[in-house]
């Protein structure tokens, strides 16, 4: 659209205005043309809150019609003539008031759009910590971060992005905590952002992260006000971007994706404990299945007799090799719990019962896969619900199949040469800017030892 | 450009030394006194390296092709060059060989040894395309791994009870079979070896960095020795220990902790397969960064042609395990080791020595 | 270049997958585990006579599937060949199974009396050679019967019959039975190897009938009893047998069951002769007592430890008795200790050892020591007057 000035000094020029505006945003239902004397307000009815507008701008316009001042009580108010900002501005809920004889027109925020109340996390829960998240509504969601920390170190920087969406994305970081190195290199990848339309924090995430093409997330995605605030304080920035409640990080090691918030929650012997045990469940979750499958085709002198006659009894009766028994477990569990995820609530009972004792038990007595392998794949599936962090799990799951195949096809060789290549890709890996896998490589002994056991607050 | 950190560089020289030794064993010749030959062969080898890092530091910003010019003439100079990367190309064989022979042994004995050290040879030459600085890090990563693998060795073989100090005697009752397996057997193999790093060491470390690291990874590697030595020698004897063409092997396959960990081969293979695959790629990366000095070309444009020989070279070397080993502990050490790992950098350092105090005395 | 480089090697790989599944993958199900290998001398003279033991997963039932009360029949499958070599014998036993045979489950290899008696040293090199041998196979030797005889008798509380001789020689008494020791001990200079001998009692079960002493890789003789009790113990195994015995003028006698041998052995060379001196100290606690000593008396335990160390020592005596006069066979390893402190002096007599050997004294200098005696002083049925205190 041609960037028009607003002229208003007339009733002609208001006349054209509206018809303007209705030509604009089309002539919809919920467009409200309201005339208050020599003034026109124009609001987006559901968008913008009715009742302040009765109150903070008709009320003072009518009353002072005749001494010809205009005030409105409206606390946050911005003046244009430029007739773009000022249909963007109706979009975002802010009531327009064009005056008659004014060649500005006043911007009144009076948004105030549906939006839920706070609620409990959905994906990161923790017993201990608070149980707030992250809303839809960038303000809201801002004031929750500033309720943490209280610090006047905390900044933003804004952009905008897309001329249909018009979506804010601000940049929070906090000044002399952050290294300068990171709040500029995030600030020049947000500033080649070109992209139109804008739903949600990803499709900023795939554009300013390193390699988004690869399985191994290099942003980590929050919707916990705490664990925001937290990075914040350790020198880490946020991305936070307006109508989604999920706020990106930077930068993110593979590390990380380890760390559950209720890390912070928990005594120090309690965390180290978790810790450990998430670390030997997840290597499990990657390695199990192809473990099994190596040992026992390849390598079975590796398990004691006993244990290798009674896997061979429950094996006598599966046709298939246990390759394919593997892929065939594994795509069915992987099949429950996408379904569990995306089926409506009240179903999910039903569902788990028809997954634990139909698939589960039938299998085993029809004799398809042999209940080793149901073991194993279970204990796998469990394993690799610990992973605190969502989008890794998608890597290791991949990770796992590939592994299973190698596995399938050379054994343990073939496990030790998928780890290798999957090592030496990691170690190429970077997040704005930082090795992936510090501070293991490179070696940053300071950190390392706050990864291995969680470090006790010190005491003063 | 430096690029790694000591800690790197200690890792990379670390899982170079150890290598193909976790399994083969120190110095098996000489029976029940190879941990003496062991202890020996670390402090000569330490010299060695003490050495090299002498060479590193007469010109700090030059690599073993640049020192080589400096010392020898440009005609002399580059065809040695040319002649050293034949020679890492060939170390880096003889150990994908190993690799080969090692998983044709004990884990997939009908797979074509081709494909096994195909595969091999596509990680090490991803590993080369990468670079220094991910290779340390790389290093990194798997020094902790090898520490714990070997740890758990340790105390599982402790554990089952097949330990018996008693057969490491009768202690040294004849010197020369010791002094004999020390040189040129086991200073060569492993330490000489570490030679290869003169080829691109001016993109790891500055000298002094490189020395320290080099001593403590030397240090390091020579107590893993003497202890598995004499892991394997109270377990298995001193004549099986020499006969076995696997000592530590063997040794392993002997744990049975509380009649249920039993028979962990692969986990041995594995502390052997991340050694190993330290070695070629050191290996290979020198012989590209040799190239790359020689002919002024990208390190990464020679990998895989390099990698290409070097298949060739482990699949046509020799006919089978056995002479392949002969070859290893007779020939190559006498006529490749020893005069280009040991004697020409000591030759090297000489000149450049002499170079420079002519020089001053003229000036 | 990048991108298409990364695309090869995914392609590669998958390439690589697709041609290698087939090599070296053996399903279980298609796999055949030997449990044990029984040696005879065969029918025809010169060819050795080879049973091996194969489990049957099928009639192990898995976990969850009880078994029918009766004693059910071992759930293997006998092969039977005879063969040149026992190379040959394993590729006879190929040809007549639908399953690949894969011996690396094997723990025990039972060889009969007869055939050890004629030399064991060409079986021995192809259980050590191929590495899915294992090296701690234990090695036995069927007294007084076939091999295969043994292992046809059922065996009590274990589902397979090679738990029974592995339990017994490996957790019951660590006998040095095993192919690694074997192999140590005949390749120390000065020491032979020994290995467990089973039998059949007359009811026709197994059990371990004491220690086969080999010489030159052919059994020469048994060591039973009480003397295999103590061979074991001074080799390092566990004991646990039973000593009987007795004071004199006091009737009945006492039973120790021998704890521990606490052995220190020296060797000395004087006037160019060996000289042997064994401390050993004996561990024992009495649980039988059938005379009225009462036991809580520290003067009455004096007096049975000397009986307690005089017993043990006759026992020593007699054992090496049988070593050296019987049997000519340096089986604890004199020559060994010799070799071990004094190699120069072994490299002269090294030749002349076995001549030698059968004239060695040794001195014994035993002690012993009654730890326990149970938790009763007097036997409870005696009335007091008959205690002797």
């Amino acid at each position: 659209m041609v960037q028009q000035s607003i002229r208003l000094s007339n009733w002609a020029d208001l006349e054209q205005f509206t018809e303007e505006l209705k030509r604009t945003l089309g002539s919809m239902p919920d467009l409200v043309f309201r005339s208050v004397g020599a003034s026109l307000i124009v609001y987006i009815s559901g968008l913008a809150d009715q009742q302040r507008i009765e109150r903070e701008i008709v009320d003072p316009l009518s009353a002072n019609q005749e001494t010809g001042s205009l005030f409105i009580k409206t606390p946050s108010v911005q003046m244009t003539d430029n007739y773009q900002q000022t249909v963007q501005a109706i979009l975002s809920g802010m009531a327009a008031v064009a005056i008659c004889g004014k060649d500005q027109v006043i911007l009144a925020n009076v948004a105030a759009s549906p939006k839920r109340g706070v609620s409990d996390p959905q994906i990161e829960s923790s017993i201990l910590g608070p149980q707030e998240a992250f809303l839809e509504d960038l303000d809201t969601n801002i004031a929750m971060i500033r309720r943490i920390t209280k610090s006047e170190k905390f900044r933003m920087k804004v952009w905008h992005f897309g001329s249909v969406a018009h979506t804010e994305a601000r940049l929070l970081y906090f000044d002399q905590v952050a290294p300068d190195e990171l709040v500029a290199e995030i600030s020049k990848r947000l500033d080649s952002v070109h992209l139109e339309d804008i739903l949600g924090s990803n499709y900023i995430a795939e554009t300013i992260k390193d390699r988004p093409l690869s399985w191994f997330p290099t942003v980590q995605k929050t919707e916990r006000p705490d664990v925001v605030s937290n990075a914040l304080m350790k020198g880490r920035v946020a991305v936070i971007v307006n109508n989604t409640p999920i706020v990106l990080l930077f930068p993110f090691t593979f590390w990380n994706a380890f760390e559950t918030v209720e890390d912070i929650y928990l005594s120090y012997s309690s965390a180290t404990f978790l810790r450990w045990i998430r670390a030997f469940f997840i290597l499990s979750a990657l390695l199990l299945p192809s473990l099994y499958v190596a040992i026992t085709t390849f390598h079975n002198e590796m398990l004691p007799t006993n244990l290798l006659l009674s896997i061979a009894a429950s094996r006598e009766a599966s046709p298939f090799p246990a390759l394919v028994e593997a892929l065939i477990m594994e795509s069915i569990f992987e099949a429950i719990r996408e379904a569990i995820v995306r089926m409506p609530r009240i179903l999910v009972q039903a569902v788990s019962v028809v997954g634990a004792l139909v698939i589960g038990q039938a299998i085993v007595q029809a004799g398809i896969v042999s209940i080793p392998m149901i073991i194993v794949v279970s204990i796998t599936g469990i394993a690799s619900l610990m992973i605190p962090h969502y989008e890794t799990t998608f890597a290791i799951r991949i990770l796992r199949i590939i592994l299973l195949l190698m596995a399938g096809g050379l054994g343990f060789f073939g496990i030790a040469l998928g780890l290798f290549f999957t090592q030496v890709y990691l170690t190429g890996l970077r997040s704005a800017g930082m090795p992936y896998l510090t501070p293991v490589a490179p070696f940053v002994w300071k950190s390392l030892k706050n990864l291995i056991i969680r470090q006790p607050f010190e005491r003063s | 450009m430096k690029t790694l950190s000591t800690w790197q560089l200690y890792g990379l020289l670390l899982l170079f030394l150890l290598g193909t030794s976790v399994v083969f064993g120190i110095a098996s010749t000489a029976k029940q006194d190879a941990w003496i030959t062991a202890f020996i062969s670390t402090f000569l080898g330490a010299a060695l390296l003490w050495l090299y890092s002498k060479l590193y530091e007469t010109h700090a910003d030059k690599n073993w092709s640049g020192l080589l010019m400096v010392s020898f003439g440009r005609f002399i100079g580059s065809i040695l060059c040319v002649a050293y990367v034949f020679i890492f190309i060939y170390s880096a064989g003889r150990d994908l060989r190993d690799i080969g022979e090692l998983t044709n042994t004990f884990l997939l004995p009908k797979t074509p040894i081709g494909i096994t050290m195909a595969l091999f040879q596509i990680l090490v030459s991803y590993i080369c395309y990468a670079g220094v600085e991910r290779m340390g890090r790389l290093a990194e990563l798997n020094v902790p791994i090898i520490f714990i693998i070997f740890l758990l060795e340790v105390i599982l073989l402790v554990a089952s009870g097949t330990v018996h100090l008693s057969l490491l005697t009768p202690v040294a009752e004849e010197w020369k079979p010791i002094i004999k397996a020390a040189i040129p057997g086991n200073l060569t193999v492993p330490f000489a070896e570490a030679f290869a790093f003169a080829a691109f060491w001016s993109k790891t470390m500055a000298p002094k960095g490189f020395r320290k690291a080099a001593l403590l990874s030397c240090a390091t590697a020579g107590l893993i020795f003497i202890i598995l030595d004499i892991l394997a020698i109270s377990t298995i004897g001193p004549e099986l220990f020499a006969r076995s063409l696997f000592p530590l092997m063997t040794t392993f396959h002997l744990v049975n902790f509380a009649d249920f960990i039993q028979n962990i081969d692969p986990f041995i293979v594995t502390a052997f397969l991340i050694g190993v695959l330290f070695k070629i790629t050191i290996f290979t990366y020198a012989s590209c960064a040799m190239i790359s000095d020689l002919w002024k070309v990208n390190v990464k444009s020679a990998v895989i042609p390099v990698s290409v020989i070097i298949f060739l070279f482990a699949f046509y070397m020799t006919e089978s395990l056995i002479s392949h080993l002969f070859t290893g502990h007779q020939w190559v050490t006498w006529v490749v080791f020893m005069p280009f790992y040991v004697i020409l950098p000591m030759f090297a350092l000489l000149i450049i020595k002499l170079k420079k105090m002519i020089g001053m005395g003229e000036s | 270049m990048k991108r298409k480089i990364s695309l090869l090697v995914p392609v590669l790989l998958l390439t690589v997958w697709i041609c290698t599944g087939c090599w070296d993958r053996k399903e279980i199900v298609d796999v055949a585990f030997v449990m044990i290998t029984t040696l005879d001398e065969g029918q025809t003279p010169g060819f050795y006579r080879v049973h091996a033991h194969i489990a049957e997963p099928k009639r192990i039932g898995g976990p969850g599937q009880s078994s029918s009360g009766q004693k059910q029949k071992e759930p293997v499958t006998d092969l039977v060949t005879e063969a040149r070599n026992v190379d040959e014998a394993r590729s006879n036993m190929e040809q007549m199974l639908s399953r690949d045979i894969v011996s690396s489950h094997r723990r025990v290899f039972l060889i009969g009396e007869a055939l050890a008696r004629r030399g064991i040293k060409d079986l021995l090199d192809h259980i050590s050679r191929s590495p899915m041998n294992r090296i701690s196979t234990l090695l036995v030797v069927a007294e007084n019967t076939k091999a295969e005889k043994l292992i046809d008798q059922q065996v009590p509380l274990e589902n397979f019959g090679v738990e029974l001789f592995r339990e017994l020689s490996f957790r019951k008494t660590h006998l040095p039975t095993s192919l690694k020791d074997y192999f140590i001990a005949s390749t120390t200079p000065g020491q032979q190897p020994i290995t467990a001998s089973f039998a059949t009692t007359k009811e026709n079960e197994i059990v371990l009938s004491g220690i086969a002493i080999f010489r030159d890789n052919r059994l020469v003789g048994f060591v039973k009893g009480k003397e295999a009790v103590v061979l074991t113990g001074i080799l390092g195994g566990k004991t646990g047998g039973s000593i009987t015995i007795h004071i004199s003028q006091v009737k009945g006698d006492l039973s120790i069951r021998l704890d521990r041998l606490k052995v220190q052995r020296k060797v000395a060379i004087s006037n160019g002769e060996p000289k042997f001196t064994f401390q050993v100290k004996a561990f024992g606690r009495i649980l039988d007592n059938r005379t009225n000593l009462d036991l809580s008396n520290p003067e009455i335990i004096r007096k049975l430890n000397k009986a307690f160390a005089d017993e043990m020592e006759g026992t020593f005596q007699s054992l090496f008795h049988r070593l050296q006069k019987d049997f000519r066979t340096d089986s604890y390893g004199l020559g060994a200790m010799i070799y071990k402190k004094y190699p120069g002096y072994w490299k002269r007599i090294e030749k002349d050892w076995p001549e030698m050997y059968p004239d060695q004294t040794l001195k014994w200098q035993v002690s012993a020591k009654i730890t326990g005696v149970g938790s009763i002083g007097a036997p409870l049925f005696i009335p007091e007057n008959e205690v002797k205190k």
